[in-house]
């Protein structure tokens, strides 16, 4: 089980070799950005609504690593891990603040506004994206947080036990279980059998 | 899901393997590794960030913002420090020592300094002071008369006659040695023997000795 999901998430989607001999500064921030964005948008997307929220709170944590780049301490943390961490507080002070006021999200715009329809190629597979995406909307915070920070994040279990204060061995069972979850999202969805 | 370049060519893959997540048996141990091994593999290879209307517009404006905090950090640098509040703090923190080290030194340069013995407990400068201002400035009589009273009754049978009184005296008159019981007088039923003590003329302390029952 473990080992399974282990074995995808070393096929490529380590530290980007690009930065991963570099320090996170000044000087090469602009390259951790065009490492870290897809991973970052793509975990806060799982996270959050939609697009429009998702850019918000990407921005955010972007701005946030650069106030306190100053601050950070490549001894104690990779880069990849300590952009992570401040994802999750983004994302946790968001849901926060959520739950204080509702919020009409730019998204439901967007869809309205959404210019020519796709070619008919890409329909398919958008269409079961959209329906990933749902699914995994309605799993639990926390099986979404773990199957960001795994699948979005690339991190391995070590690494997210050590964002989320879970043990290694509790995060491959909660990963686990957050896949079943979502496979039985999608199955009742409809878009698996 | 704006728009349909964000579905790069890996996503047709995972159009198929779609169809492959619920072919099996949820109930076998094998089927169920698979169709998780498959969705691991789906959710690895998704990548929605192409839906990020502003990803280019940040990151110009993130390192825009960088290169301006730069210039202004070069532009104010006093050595190191870091690039936003660095050099502010550094600043504050040596001023505010070298004001540190302006007032201790002037506390110990100054004149009126008589602050340093009260604090360290060195009392002698003070009674010193004390003593000089108790000069006596009439004759009295040879004979020491009481002035102050003392907290000694002897009218009680437990009265053990120890306690202490103020005598005036002139200060030229010939006052007994201690131990010398020479000088008596009578107060109440009571005998007063007094004593001189050394640097205070002015004031001699007197030990009452009180007889019960005199």
């Amino acid at each position: 089980m473990a080992g399974v999901i282990g074995e995808v998430n070393r096929r490529g989607l380590d530290d980007p070799s690009s930065v991963r001999h570099e320090p996170l500064d000044a000087s090469t921030f602009g390259e951790y950005y065009d490492a870290y964005f897809p991973r970052l948008y793509t975990y806060i997307r799982y996270r959050v609504g939609g697009p429009a929220v998702a850019d918000e709170l990407v921005a955010q944590v972007f701005e946030n690593a650069l106030a306190r780049l100053n601050r950070y301490n490549p001894d104690l943390a990779p880069a990849a891990v300590w952009l992570f961490a401040i994802a999750r507080n983004v994302v946790t002070d968001h849901l926060r603040a959520q739950r204080r006021h509702r919020w009409v999200s730019l998204d439901v715009i967007r869809d309205w506004l959404s210019p020519s329809p796709p070619p008919d190629e890409t329909i398919v597979a958008r269409e079961l994206h959209g329906a990933l995406l749902d699914a995994i909307g309605r799993l639990t915070q926390r099986e979404r947080d773990l199957i960001g920070l795994k699948f979005a994040g690339g991190h391995t279990n070590r690494r997210i036990a050590a964002l989320t204060g879970l043990s290694e061995s509790n995060v491959a069972v909660l990963v686990h279980r957050a896949l079943q979850r979502l496979r039985s999202e999608l199955a009742r969805s409809g878009v698996v059998p | 899901m704006t728009g349909p370049e964000w579905l790069s060519t890996k996503d047709s893959r995972g159009a198929d393997l779609f169809a492959r997540i619920g072919g099996g048996d949820p109930r076998q141990p094998g089927e169920d590794a698979e169709a998780a091994q498959i969705l691991a593999t789906i959710l690895a290879d998704l990548d929605v960030s192409a839906e990020s209307a502003i990803r280019d517009s940040l990151r110009a404006d993130l390192l825009e913002r960088l290169r301006s905090t730069e210039r202004r950090h070069s532009s104010t640098a006093v050595g190191g420090g870091n690039p936003l509040f660095g050099n502010g703090i550094a600043l504050l923190g040596r001023l505010c020592l070298i004001a540190g080290v302006m007032l201790v030194g002037l506390f110990f340069v100054s004149p009126a300094r008589s602050w340093i013995p009260a604090l360290v407990g060195e009392p002698g400068v003070l009674m010193a002071t004390q003593t000089s201002t108790m000069t006596p400035t009439r004759t009295v009589s040879l004979t020491p008369t009481l002035v102050s009273t003392a907290s000694i009754t002897n009218q009680h049978e437990e009265f053990d006659g120890i306690g202490r009184a103020d005598l005036r005296v002139a200060p030229s008159a010939p006052l007994p040695t201690p131990e010398t019981p020479g000088a008596r007088n009578q107060h109440g039923g009571s005998s007063v023997v007094w004593s001189r003590e050394s640097g205070a003329e002015s004031t001699p302390q007197v030990t009452l000795t009180g007889q019960p029952g005199a």
